[in-house]
């Protein structure tokens, strides 16, 4: 498989539908990692030990299942713009961007894993699912891991687990990152306070996007740390649980701020609304911005289709994210000549091609 | 570690699309870069890290120096003399790759699977002040606290920084014994 047939191919599962129609969880991603005995790792390795890592990977990830056709390249051969294209996807780690020669990356057809050799570490596995299916995730892992496992010679020692660069996050060598869409807990600025709750319990909560400056897009991405040995059910039970807790308490909000009689989201949604529809120039932030307001308005039916069914229209402004995402990341520069325009052209043509008008009680 | 976030570049503020997570001169385990900060630093192949030596040292060193001064009434004992490590019967190398453990001291990180064995007495003492907090004086919780808070600053990991300095001026609150 190219490069270009894996651009062109209809996009995974996992990047393109959400899961419910108010997609709170958007993707989550499981991330398995090992490493090599006898071979220094990648952040303090030569290009030679890389590639002696990768002579010994490589064979084996090729003759994984599902591997038949897959797209293989060494870092070295992709252009900056071709890394930026697949970071927007997710299916290139900034870490791994930043690579070249002896590093790897591999993606099945299915493109529901993406191997990478000489990441952080040695071998790096990303699984992704939509929305919050940590099961799929954790049973597509470990049967990855149960596989390579007896073909290549990973650096273990019994009381510490796999061990990794860095000491901290040696043992069961998985990690778990879902990436969430929080406008309403934003609005009503709780997330601070949902971060110190979650602060003592070995998950954690970030900003998708460290501009600092304002929470672009309500995105954010809720993760585990590496565990100890043997604690990857334990800890994925209460990741599964908190992400439970977290979706409800930001419909709990989305619902509290709907009855506000001071309108704060509706007023929010009307202005992106207008923006959206009537924008000649926007920049990748404020479309961000915007399209999250968007998607707020339309699950809570502040908003409503005139001609698209609510999962429908959800899948449908996914993919209107990701194409906005993928010509942005086309460009050389974030705010290229053409680009404000182009972005103002894209979401204008969508809400004329699947109009919206404001529930009664709102107009 | 947060690995999937989209960072800004630390030399033009911009959001960044590549981030290296490599040790050079025993000094920094991250840095993000937009593409063009990269290019011009000649950083096109990010394995020779030539650049760094040009221009990281002053460019973080002026964002952990603000720190630090703003971790107010602290004071960094530089614990990194090789000599009384040696005395201690301390391998200060390791064989295999070289990694010394002067850099994992400031990096947090190991250069091997071979280092978990060379600086296995290191890593216990390390897992051991962490575990067990209680037992501790608060006087050696602190000066472990505030290794780790110069190790967090320089990994630029500001989250945990920051944690650590409130950890720190909880400590400094409650009487000494
Ligand atoms: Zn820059
Ligand atoms: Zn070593």
């Amino acid at each position: 498989m190219t490069f270009e047939q894996l651009i062109q191919a209809t996009p995974p599962e996992w990047l393109l539908k959400s899961s419910d129609a108010d997609d709170i969880a958007i993707v989550t991603v499981g991330r398995l990692v090992r490493n090599l005995d006898g071979f220094p790792f990648p952040g303090w390795s030569t290009a030679d030990d890389r590639k002696k890592v990768s002579e010994q990977v490589l064979p084996v990830l090729r003759q994984l299942r599902g591997m038949k056709n897959a797209f293989c390249a060494e870092l070295s051969d992709l252009s900056y713009e071709q890394r930026r294209l697949l970071l927007a996807r997710k299916q290139l780690t900034p870490c791994m961007a930043a690579r070249q020669d002896g590093c790897h990356i591999l993606i099945p057809p299915r493109q529901n894993a993406i191997y990478m050799v000489n990441e952080e570490e040695h071998l790096v596995v990303h699984c992704c699912q939509r929305g919050n299916r940590i099961r799929d995730i954790l049973n597509d892992l470990s049967k990855i891991a149960a596989t390579l496992d007896g073909k290549l010679n990973f650096a273990r020692l019994p009381e510490t687990g796999n061990l990794t660069s860095l000491p901290s996050e040696a043992g069961d060598g998985l990690q778990l990152y879902t990436m969430l869409h929080l406008p309403a807990l934003t609005l009503g600025n709780m997330m601070s306070q949902v971060t110190k709750a979650l602060e003592k319990l070995h998950i954690n909560i970030s900003p998708c996007y460290s501009d600092g400056e304002d929470d672009t897009g309500s995105l954010f991405i809720l993760y585990t740390l590496p565990g100890p040995i043997d604690s990857t059910a334990e800890i994925a039970g209460h990741y599964q649980k908190i992400l439970r807790q977290l979706i409800t308490r930001e419909r709990q909000v989305r619902q509290r701020l709907l009855e506000d009689p001071e309108l704060r989201l509706a007023d929010n949604v009307a202005r992106a609304y207008g923006t959206l529809r009537h924008a000649r120039r926007l920049t990748l932030r404020e479309t961000r911005n915007a399209l999250s307001m968007l998607r707020l308005g339309t699950a809570t039916q502040v908003l409503e289709w005139e001609n698209l069914d609510p999962t429908d229209a959800t899948d449908s402004l996914k993919e209107l994210d990701l194409i906005i995402a993928l010509t942005s990341a086309a460009a050389r520069e974030e705010e290229e000549p053409g680009l404000p325009t182009a972005r103002a052209t894209l979401t204008r043509s969508f809400l004329k091609a699947h109009p919206l008008h404001f529930a009664p009680e709102f107009s | 570690m947060l690995r999937l976030q989209v960072k800004k570049c630390h030399i033009c503020g911009k959001r960044a699309s590549i981030s290296l997570t490599q040790i050079i001169n025993g000094q920094i385990s991250e840095l993000a870069l937009c593409e063009s900060c990269a290019k011009e630093k000649g950083i096109f192949d990010p394995q020779t890290l030539t650049f760094a030596e040009k221009f990281f040292p002053e460019d973080i060193k002026a964002k952990v120096d603000k720190i630090v001064r703003e971790l107010a009434g602290m004071q960094q004992g530089e614990a990194t003399d090789s000599a009384k490590d040696e005395q201690r019967d301390l391998l200060v190398r390791c064989p295999v790759c070289q990694f010394s453990l002067s850099t994992h001291r400031k990096t947090g990180r190991l250069g091997c699977p071979s280092c978990y064995t060379v600086f296995a007495r290191e890593l216990a003492q390390e897992a051991g002040v962490m575990s067990s907090d209680t037992t501790d004086s608060p006087a050696d919780e602190r000066t472990e606290l505030e290794r780790e808070l110069q190790q967090a600053i320089e990994r630029e990991d500001y989250e945990t920084a920051a944690v650590l300095r409130d950890r720190i001026r909880q400590l400094n609150d409650t009487p000494h014994p």
